[in-house]
């Protein structure tokens, strides 16, 4: 009997497909494509999956901690672009912080505008007060404020990876 | 004088001639016939098509004139190939080369970003087209479906290319584009719900396509080899089945 | 010299037909050396944008997508990223996917017709419109920082600072939105019940889902320009 299906390949017996009918050539058939889709899966999801080709893990990006000069650089009641940094130093009298100058919207560079008192973002219009708070356009939150600290020799350092909260202020 | 008509007899009864072009240009029914069926570039058409799909008032040529601006693109682009590098160095300064100094480059640099743009507005109305016609019904829904891959797949082709110059206006273009992937819900550092799955800058959906936490030398390469080969195969091999399936599917959409 | 094909004789076709070879080839042809002329052209009188090389620090003041994009970037003004950026994108191609599976009336295959089909045709031009009227809107009337500008307006960097926005209560959001979609489901079903009845529940329900993500689109950019609302639905999680 199994002999004769084999010749004509395609029998009554098989045409619910080969999902359901578990003898022992289906089984060999469902292993079969088994592996293959296994084999497959395996080797896209290494190229496109998570943690996979697409993902470097050595990065030549600059540090996320770095000097920014003495206290004394910064004028009283100034906000100070440093523009290679990506951060602002924000100076009220003795209290420093460095806010990011990266939208929480999207992303653009915000700029601060003198005459307003508040950071804009050029790219969909959100503003954010002096202390860092939105309060118009679509930024969702506060722009980050990072971790500021005085070192030995009395220099600012500024750590990006470290997000504080919004109060948090360097007083010199 | 008959030198000339001669010579061309000459030539056209020539093996060469012959071996080239299978057979002549009398106008019979047969020879139209042969003209598609055994060119393998025309053979795309079949030999006959119904009348009214030939007319530019039913079909306003859109398809075709994008698959035509796709091919413009593919020369002019491997063209610019030749002169651009994708490093952060240099990308810029390959452009302005390309645009002040490179014979014959700006306007090849021109024709190439305008008929990407070009392309955008055919593929759009050619949808429009489609729609209006009522063209995606049975039995012709799936082709529906890959033309709107290819038509998402224009767009990124479109988007890839503008970070290549490396001059402000694709830095920030894109640099907004691949936000939007931050606040992929789930995927994104930035998007609802991300804690879930643990996402951070170096670890999300961004990451894997800038290959980096911002726009960098990494970004470029992708962007370059993403428009360059990646998206161009696989908008190719589906517009092969875009094409084939308007012929098996009964040819040109038309009232029954 | 002899070629194969000429021995098996031409195949039947139906009388309506014509030859591709020249009457469908030719107009290609001539399409095609049309765009060529016109995109050379075009490239040799119009200089393809090329801005001073990039820097990271300063952002373009307005900075703007590709022209194709400028509708979600508008739309991006009403909405938070994750839902213009990723969401809605993410709708737009799959409701485009799915046109020839909901749209089950056999009539106006193959020819120009509204009458036929006026419901598909309606929607269908009216997301196409205002696709391309937020384009208009992103590409023209958006300048510096993104503020609006009428078309006879000068572009400038001064002009007033928007008042601040609110957000409605989230127990009046979660029961806006869901008299929106409630409503939206059964009413045209009870009121039209020959059009419910031909598409079926499950059509039907992805039919008017679409339908009333686009309207509810709408409705929203309305509410944040005419009520200064920032989200209908605002939670610590995600804000609509």
């Amino acid at each position: 009997m199994a002999s004769k299906e084999k010749n004509k390949g395609y029998t009554s017996e098989n045409e619910g497909g080969i999902w359901f009918t578990f003898s022992r050539r289906n089984i060999l058939t469902l292993a079969g494509w088994g592996l293959f889709f296994a084999t497959i899966g395996a080797y896209v999801s290494q190229i496109l999956g998570y943690k996979g080709f697409f993902y470097p893990k050595v990065l030549f990006e600059p540090s996320p901690r770095f000097a920014v000069g003495g206290p004394a650089a910064y004028l009283e009641n100034s906000v100070t672009m440093l523009k290679a940094r990506k951060i602002f130093i924000v100076r009220d009298g003795n209290s420093f912080k460095a806010l990011s100058v990266v939208c929480q919207h999207l992303g653009c560079a915000v700029e601060f505008s003198k005459e307003k008192n508040i950071f804009e973002c050029p790219c969909h219009g959100s503003k954010y007060y002096r202390n860092g708070v939105n309060f118009a356009g679509p930024a969702p939150r506060p722009l980050d404020h990072f971790e500021v600290v005085l070192d030995d020799s009395g220099k600012l350092v500024v750590d990006t990876s470290k997000v504080v909260p919004l109060e948090t202020e360097l007083v010199v | 004088m008959k030198v000339i008509p001669d010579l061309f007899k000459k030539i056209t009864d020539s093996e060469i001639w012959k071996s080239v072009f299978r057979h002549g240009y009398t106008d019979t029914p047969r020879n139209r016939a042969l003209q598609i069926i055994s060119n393998v570039w025309l053979h795309l058409h079949p030999a006959k098509v119904r009348e009214h799909g030939t007319k530019i008032r039913f079909t306003w040529c859109m398809g075709g004139i994008t698959f035509f601006v796709f091919l413009f693109e593919t020369i002019t682009g491997i063209l610019l190939m030749f002169y651009y590098v994708p490093d952060v160095n240099r990308a810029y300064a390959d452009i302005v080369d390309l645009m002040y100094v490179v014979p014959f480059g700006r306007f090849l640099r021109n024709s190439h970003r305008w008929g990407a743009h070009a392309m955008v507005i055919t593929v759009s109305i050619h949808m429009f087209r489609v729609f209006l016609t009522g063209s995606y019904k049975p039995p012709r829904q799936f082709n529906w479906v890959v033309g709107v891959i290819l038509l998402v797949l224009t767009f990124l082709l479109s988007f890839t290319g503008y970070l290549l110059p490396w001059d402000q206006l694709g830095y920030w273009a894109i640099t907004v584009g691949t936000n939007m992937a931050r606040a992929t819900p789930f995927l994104g550092h930035e998007g609802p719900f991300s804690y879930i799955l643990g996402m951070r800058p170096d670890n999300d959906i961004r990451f894997a396509l800038l290959g980096g936490t911002a726009i960098e030398a990494p970004a470029l390469l992708r962007a370059y080899v993403w428009h360059c080969i990646g998206i161009p195969m696989v908008a190719a091999a589906l517009m092969m089945v875009h094409f084939w399936r308007v012929r098996k599917d009964g040819g040109i959409s038309g009232p029954l | 010299m002899e070629v194969r094909q000429e021995k098996r004789g031409l195949v039947e076709f139906k009388d309506d037909k014509v030859f591709t070879w020249p009457t469908l080839v030719a107009k290609e042809f001539l399409a095609a050396i049309f765009v060529t002329v016109g995109l050379l052209f075009y490239s040799y009188y119009v200089d393809a944008p090329l801005r001073e090389l990039s820097d990271p620090g300063q952002a373009e003041n307005p900075a703007k997508a590709p022209w194709y994009f400028l509708g979600l970037q508008e739309a991006l003004v009403y909405f938070d990223p994750w839902f213009a950026g990723v969401v809605l994108p993410g709708i737009i191609i799959l409701g485009l996917i799915l046109i020839p599976y909901l749209d089950n009336n056999p009539k106006g295959n193959g020819y120009y017709t509204f009458k036929e089909r006026k419901f598909a045709v309606t929607t269908f031009v009216f997301g196409y419109v205002f696709w391309y009227v937020l384009i208009y809107i992103g590409t023209a009337l958006r300048g510096p920082f993104w503020a609006f500008f009428w078309p006879w307006e000068k572009w400038t960097h001064d002009f007033p600072t928007p008042l601040p926005m609110h957000d409605l209560p989230l127990s009046l959001g979660i029961i806006l939105m869901g008299v929106f979609y409630f409503a939206g489901l059964t009413l045209p079903a009870l009121v039209k019940r020959d059009f419910f009845m031909k598409l079926g529940v499950i059509r039907y329900s992805l039919t008017m889902g679409l339908l009333l993500t686009m309207i509810g689109t709408v409705i929203k950019m309305v509410f944040r320009l005419a009520f200064n609302v920032k989200y209908i639905i605002a939670t610590p999680w995600i804000n609509i």
